[in-house]
């Protein structure tokens, strides 16, 4: 053969290799081994966790329950597979990659809502009522948040905490300083006098960074859920209420009303952009979930009660839930450790960590709170109390995932040409349309 | 005398014994060596397009539990699509970006050739500052220019500090302090000749205009990608004979009437390759609007790109995003096509 004939020849001999290779690799993980069969205390062996926490806080709490289980059972090791990135959009397609091709993870984070139904319907993940009358479980957690993650009367996954999404942040020395009086709840009629007198004396009064349009859907949905309340939230979930019942276009211009009054470079920020206008006094307030008060305290170093302060718009026991969720893979090789995780995930002291790094509340009510802060204590005392709802912004309702992209696509619109009308009547459609 | 005479032969023999089929012998082995690469173009492009265009016609297919049952009618997620208020306005601002783009990338990419090409000193130094951006990545475009286009910082406080502004407000009354991406407005509408022309026109839901914050968008990508379309201009400058040159110049044709009358008709494949390329990474793109302004105010920068992602990932729908995918596989085919049958036909005939 001349030397270029054989050059070539050992290319393609390489080059079939690498790809039998690959192809070799990726098919030795599709079968699950029996992994360990015992009870969850006695877990071996390795598990994936596969979340997309990788970062500041959320990856500091994430540790705090790798520690804990670590603590609790010692032969276990877990494996932290989380994908940073698209605020969990990359995660999620890895795992569909990994699923479609039978390589379970032994736990996923997902959402409750639609996002687990999702998965329940595909059959990837486990039923673990089992472990919840065991362990006593559902009577330590908030029934309406349990139904989220209960489908036919089975349950299907543990929360690492509960957000609130209807909170309205301020800045007090900026409030104050314009002799405004913000009172400890409000109605939309009293917001919009405060953000006329705010006006007056040359304050923007809306920080909104919607580069990432979820800011400005969740402005959207807390002033609907504010107006229309918790029975009336419920109801335009389930289909009961009509979006396009008078009060909910009201509430959606009212919303529309609130959006003009953010700065100008809104769309060039996105959250943490907002959140640090706030701390720097740029504009008054700021329609956030309570993992904003992280980024208030920890980020910017304000004091909770003198630099910032927080009020509700409607009832403020009306509590808006954003949580987290894990669940257990169906077909992974190692079933009990999955279990060892979402049980420690479960355990008292695990929770109370998790929420001091994430910012959140314990999923479980019966846990001490002491030792959170000030907010946090007031928000884990309205979770065991108050009346919850779903947001449908952060795909937590028990509605398809289009509905809360048809959200977010009608706020959009909405942003445009103020048409609360249309906004309604693209809801409706939605939510007739996916089922 | 019938020697069987290998190869190797072919120079050393003055006179072969007879007329050797050389190129029939090479065809088969050619072919042997194209096979693996053709195997996987063949199951990874095409048996996967396949895949998507079912997937685009089925009813509820997850990846996890494949079910490829079509809709009924079988268009079902394409009608979908064309009533989609939002993929209107995708396909509209593809179209929109991709013109003004071409436009501004392709003119500006052969004037900074010219320049470059023709510079008395420091030509590496130009090429590589014009080219630089064209390295940068997408997402870094996309950030540094969204911080550029923030209404109160970046542009427009050069504006109004260097007095810009200021010297437009004596003018038409308002300053100049443009909202760049932030801008809902849309420049002129077609929709209603549309009307005219297609029966029952009226489901277009948006206005068939020019929105101003894309045209934000242009300036970014035309920035980026300019520097791509100025080195194919380079080479096709330095390709022009020098004997072009001088017989030009004794002829009398100098300065500006080289250029339209020699250089630009000799420019012409180039342009057209160019043309090509950018246009296909116009229809795609994506990371640079993703991170620069995201769907914009009332969808004004949304791309079928972003469209397709959301769909799959957040509203979970994989049908219609891969429907959305295939449309904008049609748009391409529609540009990059053409100009392989063309470039083919021209390579058989040399």
């Amino acid at each position: 053969m001349t030397r270029k004939k054989r050059i070539a020849a050992i290319a393609a001999v390489g080059a079939s290799a690498l790809l039998l290779a690959a192809c070799g690799s990726s098919s030795g993980n599709s079968t699950p081994s029996s992994g360990s069969s015992q009870g969850a205390s006695g877990a071996t062996g390795s598990a994936e966790v596969f979340s997309w926490w990788t970062s500041g806080s959320e990856n500091a709490a994430l540790q705090s329950l790798f520690d804990a289980t670590k603590t609790a059972y010692p032969n276990l090791t877990l494996v932290n597979a989380a994908v940073a990135g698209g605020a969990g959009t990359n995660a999620q397609q890895v795992l569909a990659t990994r699923l479609a091709g039978g390589d379970i993870p032994e736990t996923w984070q997902t959402h409750p809502g639609g996002a687990l139904g999702d998965y329940v319907k595909q059959g990837v993940v486990e039923d673990v009522t089992s472990l919840y009358t065991q362990n006593g479980w559902d009577k330590a957690v908030p029934k309406s948040l349990l139904d989220t993650i209960t489908y036919d009367g089975k349950i299907y996954a543990v929360l690492t905490g509960v957000h609130r999404g209807n909170v309205w942040w301020y800045n007090k020395k900026v409030v104050d300083g314009a002799g405004v009086t913000v009172p400890a709840n409000m109605t939309f009629a009293e917001f919009e006098g405060i953000a006329k007198q705010l006006q007056a004396k040359n304050i923007t009064p809306l920080c909104l960074g919607d580069k990432d349009i979820w800011t400005a859907a969740m402005v959207v949905e807390e002033t609907i859920v504010g107006e229309v309340g918790a029975d009336g939230w419920k109801g335009l979930m389930d289909g009961s209420l009509k979006w396009s019942d008078p009060k909910v276009v009201q509430a959606i211009s009212d919303a529309y009303t609130s959006l003009g009054w953010a700065q100008k470079d809104h769309k060039s920020q996105d959250w943490t952009g907002a959140v640090a206008s706030l701390a720097q006094g740029k504009c008054a307030f700021n329609v956030m979930g309570d993992w904003a008060y992280g980024e208030l305290v920890v980020k910017q170093k304000l004091v909770d009660g003198t630099d910032f302060g927080y009020t509700f718009l409607g009832d403020p026991n009306t509590f808006v839930t954003v949580s987290d969720a894990f669940v257990e893979g169906k077909g992974s090789k190692n079933p009990a450790g999955a279990i060892a995780f979402m049980s420690t995930i479960m355990d008292k002291t695990a929770q109370v960590n998790f929420a001091k790094l994430k910012g959140s509340s314990p999923f479980r009510t019966d846990v001490d709170p002491s030792s959170l802060g000030a907010y946090q204590q007031v928000a884990a005392k309205t979770l065991s109390s108050g009346v919850l709802v779903a947001s449908l912004v952060h795909g937590q309702a028990l509605v398809p995932a289009a509905d809360s992209q048809a959200f977010a696509d009608a706020t959009t619109l909405l942003e445009a040409k103020g048409d609360a009308a249309a906004f309604a009547k693209a809801m409706d459609t939605a939510f007739a349309t996916n089922k | 005398m019938a020697t069987p005479v290998s190869e190797l032969d072919v120079g050393r023999t003055a006179a072969p014994a007879r007329k050797r089929p050389k190129p029939r012998k090479h065809v088969p082995r050619g072919l042997l060596w194209l096979l693996p690469s053709f195997l996987i173009v063949c199951v990874f492009v095409y048996v996967f397009i396949g895949y998507t265009v079912a997937v685009s016609i089925s009813s509820n297919w997850r990846a996890a539990k494949p079910d490829l049952t079509p809709t009924d009618p079988w268009y079902a997620n394409y009608q979908t699509l064309a009533n989609s208020g939002r993929f209107q306005a995708d396909v509209r601002n593809n179209l929109v970006f991709a013109f003004f783009f071409l436009i501004l990338a392709v003119l500006a990419g052969f004037l900074f050739a010219v320049l470059v090409h023709n510079a008395l000193r420091a030509r590496g130094f130009f090429r590589s500052v014009f080219m630089l951006p064209y390295a940068l990545s997408f997402i870094v475009t996309g950030v540094v220019w969204r911080w550029l286009f923030n209404p109160e910082a970046g542009l427009n406080l050069i504006l109004a500090n260097s007095g810009l502004s200021a010297a437009y407000e004596r003018v038409t009354g308002s300053p100049l302090q443009p909202d760049w991406t932030s801008s809902p407005a849309v420049v002129g509408d077609l929709s209603g000749m549309l009307n005219k022309v297609i029966p029952g026109g009226d489901f277009i839901q948006v206005q068939l205009g020019i929105p101003l914050a894309l045209m934000a968008v242009v300036l970014a990508a035309a920035w980026q990608l300019m520097g791509f379309s100025m080195a194919m201009f380079l080479a096709g400058l330095s390709s022009v004979p020098n004997e072009i040159l001088e017989a030009a110049q004794l002829d009398g044709a100098t300065g500006l009437r080289y250029y339209r009358s020699i250089v630009i008709p000799l420019m012409k494949p180039f342009a057209v390759t160019v043309v090509v390329i950018l246009t296909h990474v116009a229809f795609k793109m994506f990371d640079l609007i993703y991170a620069m302004s995201g769907s914009g105010i009332g969808f004004a920068t949304d791309m079928p790109g972003i469209f397709v992602y959301e769909t799959i990932y957040k509203a979970l729908q994989p049908n219609i995003g891969a429907a959305a995918a295939i449309v904008m596989l049609f748009m391409v085919c529609v540009v990059v096509v053409p100009y392989l049958v063309r470039t083919g036909r021209r390579d058989a005939h040399d």
